[in-house]
């Protein structure tokens, strides 16, 4: 949108004549003193008046109608953004009052009030998971980006899009600013700009956006100048906001993917592996029929909700048997085939095997070959592959789906099918072990992570739910037992491993699901939350709903494991294995926690019967639209 | 701070119910496991006629622990419980020879029928029944004291505080435990991520003791009297 500017001449022309016409004002005035004023007895020289038609030279402006900002506000809001998750910061400080002001009104984006820069960025993380499209992430240039730059290095190997904004100042040197603010995260970000006028602003914003929402999908990062933000908009005709469009995800050419596509059709094993795939139900669905019609089993990753659990095709627990005895592999944005090729142990020496059987082919789809960062190792060791596809998996389906249809003949359906109905009795069985699995430790104190999941599911299995929770700590009986099938039922884990990402990642898909009316619910671990407990307050402030329940084992229990390790290592016994890992002496009250952010609490809960109860009042709160904390006292996993 | 789990993330699995529930389903047998453990249990085997030690090390770098866990414990869905092995030596290793269902084939250049033998004896020292043949077998354990054992030494993290096992970091260990020996077997030269303890920080009369607690540990209720999962 463009606009036609009018006020700074006028403004400036304005001034001038105010300051004349003061002064032709104020003149009688002293004229009319002066004549009541007795002459001086005597002659006295007088200096010669000046002329009275030129007002003083330097006038200083302190306040402008429209100033850089309100553009740069008008940029932002030209891109479909919903929120914008910031604590505040005196760089962006202009574009802030822009945007939460009157000018533009606090609406598309809304301002999230985050207490710190960390929660905010994995806010836009969790927010984009789940809504498939980034939120926008303001934080200072320096100080505001180092605190936030856990949450953009998570969000990097996750491959989800996050729209940071930085205030910076280059006119004003000082600790606060800096000359190229995006250095710091470079190394894991998509891309990034500082424009030096408000056209190349618009264009850089603009461009930003589309880049984001392209494969591989990362964070993106614009520079707001402070000064260009709060000086007065400059003279001429305002510079057009550009259209923003988003380029279409790269698709596999066509002769990879029916090269692909008779691999696995001739396959007698074949077995499809799927990371970072879904972003949509889409996505999910088109994976079913590809699945269905190899009657192929499938491994979840569990980067994204990329298959339906309950599938009879989902595999993901049988992982090692499967791939050893499969002839053909499809990856599907995996991040690192190495680990699915190959199985290590973690002793003293590291002694990874390989899984993958002599002569099995491996076919790669993913958009991680366009990737043209390297200084962070997130992909892995390198794994040769016989096909690799670099291309967006999910916009690749639907020409693999149409070339193995056309590849597919009646013999190989045939077997397709009853390899189908074998893998369809080991899933189900899969299931029912799950559920014996996990009344075992019913009774104990603290709650058994079984026990919990399952009065978990009791409380909310009635609700439309969303469950967005990093669940590699917690046994992952969610995804053993609760029946997942809609892209929306889970968001997937972190991608960068980085702690602190789980309890503002899961505000921020509670975000996006209140406006579907979702009920979201997430357990949380306690050493998580202690990274920036903050999150709980922006939920009461925002109302939010969202049903946080504490997996809260006392310790950054995968660390005590490490410090195990090294202890079992050196044989040096367990006594010192707690120190500095475990979070207890004294226990924190996370009930009392939440509490005291607004946020309605119960706990802590250790014995098991009292569990369930507490999980309905809660639920109860949630259904009214806000926030709730129920604290568990449970075991390590 | 990071967190990245050593181990690995999927399959611990009761294997044996697994494979009885496959078995009960009738012929479904895609998988080795499954056609060997639906063989009727006839361990003829006599004692110490492989070796135990040799075999443990065989099952290792052979790949069996990729489908039948690292303690034989089978891998649900996967491969199931193989401990003690359902076949005497020379059905096991004829079923090597000639597999059915996914297990792979072992030629007698990859394993010899000397070294089967040896994996053999390393499934049956495993087994609980085989304590009374066990080196370790003439301690006495103390259930209480190894009750606190198992927590101080840190049994309880990967494995629970009633050995329920925890998917992803350590299988189920009780109620039911494998063999004394089994235990005091793996911990001391642990094949998968269980970090090893040695005797000096756990003792053989400590394994004692907690393989007593373990075995102490009463079994859980059955699923159908659990309200929450018959809804």
């Amino acid at each position: 949108m463009a606009k036609s500017r009018k006020p700074s001449v006028e403004r400036r022309d304005f001034l001038k004549g105010a300051i004349a016409g003061a002064a032709t004002l104020a003149l009688p005035a002293e004229k009319a003193r002066a004549s009541e004023i007795e002459p001086p007895a005597r002659s006295i020289p007088v200096t010669p008046p000046r002329p009275e038609a030129d007002p003083p030279i330097e006038i200083e402006s302190l306040n402008v109608e429209r100033s850089g900002s309100d553009f740069m506000a008008d940029v932002i809001k030209s891109l479909p953004f919903e929120f914008i998750c910031a604590n505040p910061g005196d760089k962006f400080r202009a574009l802030q009052e822009s945007l939460t002001g009157p000018y533009g009104g606090n609406k598309n984006p809304e301002w999230i009030t985050c207490l710190h820069e960390e929660i905010a960025a994995a806010m836009g993380h969790g927010y984009a998971k789940m809504e498939g499209k980034p939120l926008c992430v303001f934080a200072h240039g320096t100080v505001g980006l180092q605190h936030a730059s856990m949450g953009i290095y998570n969000a990097y190997c996750d491959r989800i899009p996050i729209y940071v904004v930085l205030g910076n100042s280059l006119d004003i040197p000082g600790n606060h600013s800096v000359q190229d603010a995006a250095a710091m995260v470079r190394d894991f970000i998509r891309w990034d700009a500082a424009p030096a006028s408000l056209a190349r602003f618009a264009e850089s914003a603009v461009r930003a956006y589309g880049i984001s929402m392209t494969p591989p999908m990362m964070p993106v990062l614009l520079v707001a100048d402070s000064e260009m933000q709060e000086k007065p908009m400059p003279e001429g005709p305002e510079p057009l906001i550009p259209r923003m469009t988003v380029s279409q995800p790269p698709q596999g050419d066509s002769g990879s993917v029916a090269e692909a596509a008779r691999l696995l059709a001739q396959a007698e094993n074949p077995v499809i592996v799927v990371d970072k795939y879904a972003r949509t139900q889409a996505g999910t669905d088109r994976l079913v029929e590809l699945a269905e019609l190899l009657q192929a089993p499938v491994i979840d990753d569990a980067g994204r909700m990329n298959f339906p659990n309950r599938h009879p095709l989902n595999q993901s627990f049988a992982r090692r048997g499967l791939v050893a005895g499969a002839d053909v592999v499809l990856g599907l944005e995996v991040t690192s085939l190495y680990s699915t090729a190959n199985t290590s142990r973690l002793q003293l020496v590291e002694d990874a095997r390989q899984v993958l059987k002599p002569g099995a082919k491996l076919i790669s789809i993913g958009a991680d070959g366009l990737l043209t960062k390297g200084n962070f190792l997130d992909m892995g060791r390198y794994q040769p592959v016989d096909l690799s596809i670099s291309a967006d998996a999910e916009t690749t389906m639907l020409p693999l789906i149409e070339a193995v249809k056309r590849q597919l003949t009646p013999n190989q359906k045939a077997a397709a099918q009853i390899r189908g109905s074998k893998l369809a009795a080991i899933q189900q069985k899969t299931l029912e072990q799950a559920r014996i699995d996990a009344t075992y430790a019913w009774d104990a104190s603290p709650v058994s992570t079984g026990r919990l999941s399952a009065e978990l599911w009791e409380a909310v299995k009635g609700e439309d739910w969303s469950f967005v929770s990093y669940i590699m700590h917690f046994s992952w009986w969610p995804l053993r037992t609760w029946p997942m099938e809609k892209h929306y039922h889970w968001n997937g884990n972190s991608g960068g491993n980085g702690m602190g990402y789980n309890a503002p990642a899961a505000l921020g898909a509670a975000l996006a699901n209140k406006k579907h009316g979702r009920f979201t619910v997430n357990i949380q671990c306690d050493g998580d939350l202690m990274y920036a407990p903050g999150v709980l307050w922006t939920a009461a402030h925002h109302r939010i709903p969202i049903l946080n329940v504490m997996h809260n084992n006392r310790a950054y229990h995968q660390e005590v494991m490490h410090l195990q390790r090294m202890a079992s290592r050196h044989s040096r016994g367990m006594d010192s294995v707690g120190i500095g890992v475990k979070i207890d002496n004294p226990d924190i009250d996370y009930a009392k926690l939440a509490s005291a952010m607004g946020v309605y609490s119960e706990g802590p809960i250790a014995d098991p019967k009292d569990v369930g109860p507490a999980l309905k009042r809660a639920v109860a709160v949630v259904k009214r639209g806000a926030p709730a904390l129920v604290d568990v006292v449970t075991q390590p996993r | 701070m990071h967190n990245n789990s050593w181990h690995s993330l999927r399959g611990n699995s009761n294997a044996l119910r697994l494979l009885r529930s496959i078995m009960a389903l009738g012929g479904v047998a895609l998988l080795l496991p499954i056609a060997l453990a639906a063989a009727p249990a006839q361990n003829t085997k006599p004692p110490g006629a492989g070796n135990a030690a040799q075999g443990k090390l065989l099952f290792e770098s052979a790949g069996c622990a990729a489908c039948h866990g690292n303690l034989a414990q089978g891998i649900s869905g996967v491969g199931p419980l193989i401990t003690p092995p359902p076949f005497a030596i020379p059905e096991f290793i004829n079923f090597l020879r000639r597999p059915s269902g996914a297990m792979r084939l072992f030629s007698k250049e990859e394993l010899s029928d000397a070294q089967l033998s040896d994996i053999h004896a390393y499934l049956q020292s495993l087994s609980p029944s085989s304590d009374s043949d066990a080196p370790a077998a003439n301690l006495t354990g103390n259930a209480e004291t190894g009750k606190r054992l198992f927590m101080r030494d840190g049994c309880y993290e990967c494995h629970g505080i009633l050995g329920q096992g925890a998917n992803g970091y350590g299988p189920r260990i009780g109620p039911d435990p494998i063999s004394m020996q089994g235990i005091k077997n793996y911990i001391r030269k642990p094949s998968g991520n269980m970090p090893p303890y040695a005797a000096k920080i756990v003792s053989d009369q400590d394994v004692a003791d907690i393989h007593a607690y373990l075995k102490s540990v009463v079994r859980p209720v059955d699923i159908k009297n659990i309200p929450l999962f018959t809804k």
